[in-house]
């Protein structure tokens, strides 16, 4: 069966390893990114089916992110962005920029499952 | 000489101390290796601060999978899973027993716990229990450092272990507030009673910052019961007792009144306001009387806070209490809390009395009832009697001391004539008010700057929206006649501000006389109101009175303005005040103004124009025009007519020509000399003959009726109604010409004035 694969852009190692155990868990393949600047090296190389991005990260943001993805690359690549609550604007950016999720810190691994679940639907309809 | 040389010595003057080389042979080697030891334990700290975090990085790689696992692990998984999770949970015991290990694990079970949500979070404190780690923390509460005891209860804490409760609670009074303050927020955090426990045993402060925590972590818990918090409201710590009020309030505990009413007597001041709020929450009925005590000693906060309250509590009982104080409190801000506490309590009590516009009686009368304020001559009268909208009626008859009040607010004194334009400001006042005597001012502080402004209605002559107003009207048909009278200069906008130069003379008049002449005009008088220097008029005068012209000043003109029957009205006015300069300035300001009609009938239609017929006696048109820049002249100092010399030629027309000439008799010898000039050039510039000076050439060119369009017809019905909505083709052009003679003048005078 081929696996979806899903860029997991975090810069809290010990939240990107339980994340990534829980995502590979619920049968997906991952690949890390623990900031900004080895995300846009891995999308010069592949392209994966969902990105998983903070909006927190060194040397690019989320934010940052999905502007490079949409508009420089042009990439329709599902973005959900992770942010601490209460970061209301910053995801409103992320969203007029094109991120097509949004969920918020503390993560519950269950619940980011589930919305990869359906981005990933959303985005084969 | 050479053996004196020789065997010449100087003395030195410093001589270098004799050291023994061995000596400083050891000083350089003692030191040398001070230094040396110093850069090899820097290096070596460094070293072990390196190879540390690398090893707790290590550390939490190694981890990190295996607290996945365990985290995530669920029994129905397969056999392969369920043997490597049993490997993991023999491997971790074996780490465990490296203090190291445990405390890698414990910074990543804290971390975990703060950045995961949901079930993952409560796998991760289950985790810690079951790895035991409670015990380092339980280890750090017996430490002797403040830092290690405080970190040890910030972990129990966070990773919420309850047994834990009885380790820390004993900190609850600790001498080190950071431990102090740590152990109250883990003991109310930890368990519900924690809060009751705290608040019985507390003996220190509780800062305000502190409140805020405990709150927050109480709100947070779910399903809380709040203990009874009156039971702290007679503890002796006063920050207990505040946290109590306060908790009361949150908790909307209203079982409490008896208490809540004895703390409003409380030295805290801090505690006093708690007490209020909570009055104003539960809304007690029983502490009215306790807060207007309370009132006479509070300062300004309280009183606003005690009005509030009163608001929400007060009855009719209480309006002579907030009466007193709206007129006796030496504080503004009171004063006006205590009039809105009475609107609150008995709407519309008071009424607003300060900077509000009188209202002339005349105007009054000509608007119905749409105000809801009228002004009554007789209070049995049936204008009295009559409903209005709001209930309320002015008679005149207490004008007399409306004057007198209004002299104490302004220092200025009342023309007697103006008395029927005020109403009566008691009617303001909140019912009920004592009145206020002239000889009872108000009170005063020093400090308090909103004592000097007067809560009086406002004399009309002060006002200046009535000024503008007039000026505004002044000017629209002031533009309408001059654009008639001289087509060429039709598109002329005159300024507003061209009002002052002929209203310089702002004396009250002694008696307002009517002009009955000018009576017969049908006009159109809205919103004017009656100053002491403005016209006074009934409009409902007979038309037929005895003309009766008195001596017109300059800020007569707008009423000069409608009037197209001068001729008959100078030959009713006595010889002697035709005379007079004023007269005579103002009979040529008349002729200049007035169009070249007059009404052969009463007007019926505004539409119709049939009545309009020309006036015989402009034929001729007579040389005394009158130049705007007189007006100038008369005000204005010698430097100033210099330079309106200077460009009156530019601008000027023929009746500038008229009044340079007539400054030729100037005695000052240089605006004779400059007048000529000037004369010279505006007669080049307009084509005269120098020599005739004919008055044929600048007489007013007023336009044929015959030639008058129909629409420019309409234009010379004089009315004193603010056009403010006209949309009418010769309005609209009007606005959009570029600025004008008139806007030139104003232009210098503001040059001048400046």
């Amino acid at each position: 069966m081929n696996q979806m694969r899903l860029l997991l852009a975090e810069d809290d190692e010990m939240l990107a390893s339980l994340l990534k155990f829980r995502l590979e868990k619920g049968g997906y393949r991952v690949d890390l990114a623990p900031d900004g600047r080895q995300v846009k090296e891995y999308l010069k190389t592949s392209v994966p089916d969902v990105i998983i991005s903070d909006i927190m990260m060194p040397y690019f943001s989320g934010i940052e992110l999905v502007d490079y993805l949409r508009n420089e690359l042009k990439s329709p690549v599902p973005i959900i962005i992770i942010s601490t609550a209460g970061n209301e604007e910053n995801v409103l950016n992320a969203f007029e920029l094109g991120a097509d999720d949004f969920i918020s810190k503390p993560v519950s691994p269950t619940e980011l499952l589930v919305r990869v679940g359906k981005v990933l639907r959303s985005k084969q309809n | 000489m050479i053996e004196f040389l020789a065997t010449y010595q100087p003395l030195p003057l410093f001589e270098a101390p004799r050291i023994h080389t061995n000596l400083l042979w050891d000083l350089s080697v003692l030191f040398g290796s001070i230094g040396l030891v110093y850069f090899l334990v820097i290096f070596w700290m460094r070293n072990r601060i390196s190879r540390r975090r690398i090893s707790i990085r290590d550390n939490k790689r190694l981890l990190a999978p295996m607290i996945s696992n365990f985290l995530f692990y669920q029994a129905e998984s397969g056999r392969e899973e369920h043997e490597e999770y049993i490997g993991m949970k023999i491997e971790i015991r074996d780490m465990l027993k490296d203090s190291l290990n445990r405390k890698v694990i414990t910074e990543v079970m804290m971390d975990l716990k703060s950045d995961l949500g949901g079930d993952a979070r409560e796998r991760v404190l289950r985790l810690y229990l079951d790895l035991g780690l409670q015990r380092d923390a339980y280890q750090k509460l017996e430490s002797w450092r403040w830092e290690r005891i405080s970190r040890g209860i910030l972990e129990l804490t966070e990773m919420r272990v309850e047994e834990a409760y009885g380790f820390i609670r004993k900190h609850v009074n600790s001498r080190r507030s950071i431990i102090r303050k740590q152990a109250q927020l883990a003991t109310v955090t930890l368990k519900e009673e924690g809060i009751s426990y705290f608040l019985d045993t507390n003996r220190y402060p509780i800062s305000e910052w502190q409140q805020i925590k405990l709150l927050e972590i109480l709100q947070q818990r779910s399903d809380y019961v709040p203990p009874k918090f009156s039971a702290w409201l007679t503890s002796e710590n006063r920050d207990v007792v505040l946290f109590a009020l306060r908790l009361i309030r949150h908790y909307r505990q209203s079982d409490a009144e008896p208490a809540i009413n004895s703390l409003l007597n409380h030295r805290k001041r801090a505690i006093r306001m708690a007490a209020v709020e909570c009055i104003r929450e539960f809304q007690f009925d029983s502490s009215r009387h306790p807060l207007k005590v309370l009132f006479s000693r509070a300062g300004e906060a309280l009183k606003l806070l005690i009005l509030d309250t009163l608001a929400h509590i007060g009855t009719e009982e209480d309006l002579p209490f907030l009466e007193e104080q709206a007129q006796k409190d030496g504080n503004f801000l009171i004063r006006s809390k205590a009039r809105s506490v009475m609107n609150a309590i008995q709407p519309n009590c008071v009424l607003p009395t300060l900077d509000i516009d009188a209202i002339p009686a005349e105007e009054e009368d000509a608007i119905p009832f749409d105000t809801g304020i009228t002004v009554s001559k007789d209070t049995d009268s049936e204008d009295a009697a009559a409903p209005l909208n709001k209930g309320i009626s002015i008679p005149i008859d207490g004008l007399e001391e409306a004057n007198a009040i209004a002299e104490i607010g302004t220092g200025e004194i009342m023309p007697a004539e103006t008395e029927t334009s005020l109403p009566d400001i008691k009617a303001f006042e909140p019912a009920g008010v004592p009145e206020v005597s002239p000889d009872e001012p108000e009170p005063s502080t020093a400090g308090d700057r909103a004592e000097d402004l007067p809560e009086s209605v406002a004399p009309p002559w002060e006002q200046e929206e009535d000024e503008a107003l007039f000026d505004l009207c002044f000017m629209q048909e002031l533009e309408d006649i001059l654009s008639d009278a001289d087509p060429g200069s039709r598109k002329q906008q005159l300024p507003p501000e061209f009002l002052p130069i002929v209203q310089a003379n702002t004396q009250p008049m002694e008696k307002p006389k009517t002009n009955q002449w000018l009576m017969g005009l049908e006009v159109d008088c809205e919103i004017l109101l009656e100053s002491p220097d403005a016209f006074s008029e009934q409009p409902d005068e007979p038309s037929g009175a005895a003309p009766d012209i008195p001596a017109l000043t300059s800020d007569f003109l707008p009423l000069v303005v409608e009037s197209a029957t001068s001729g008959e009205a100078a030959e009713k006015s006595p010889a002697s005040l035709r005379n007079s300069p004023v007269l005579r300035e103002d009979a040529a300001i008349e002729e200049a103004v007035s169009p070249n009609f007059e009404l052969s009938e009463t007007p019926v239609d505004r539409e119709d124009t049939s009545y309009f017929r020309q006036n015989p006696s402009r034929e001729e048109p007579t040389l005394n025009c009158f130049s705007i820049f007189a007006e100038f002249f008369r005000e204005y100092d010698t430097e100033s007519k210099l330079i309106l010399l200077d460009e009156i030629p530019e601008v000027g027309g023929p009746k500038e020509l008229v009044f340079l000439r007539s400054l030729r008799k100037d005695p000052d010898p240089r605006l004779q000399q400059k007048a000529e000039r000037a004369i010279v050039h505006l007669e080049k510039r307009l084509g005269v003959d120098a020599a005739s000076g004919s008055a044929d050439v600048i007489g007013p060119q007023y336009p044929d009726p015959t030639r008058i369009p129909e629409g420019q017809q309409r234009s010379l019905q004089l009315s004193f109604t603010p056009d403010f909505t006209s949309s009418g083709p010769k309005k609209r052009k009007a606005k959009a010409q570029p600025r004008t003679i008139i806007d030139r003048i104003l232009g210098w005078s503001q040059k001048m004035t400046k």
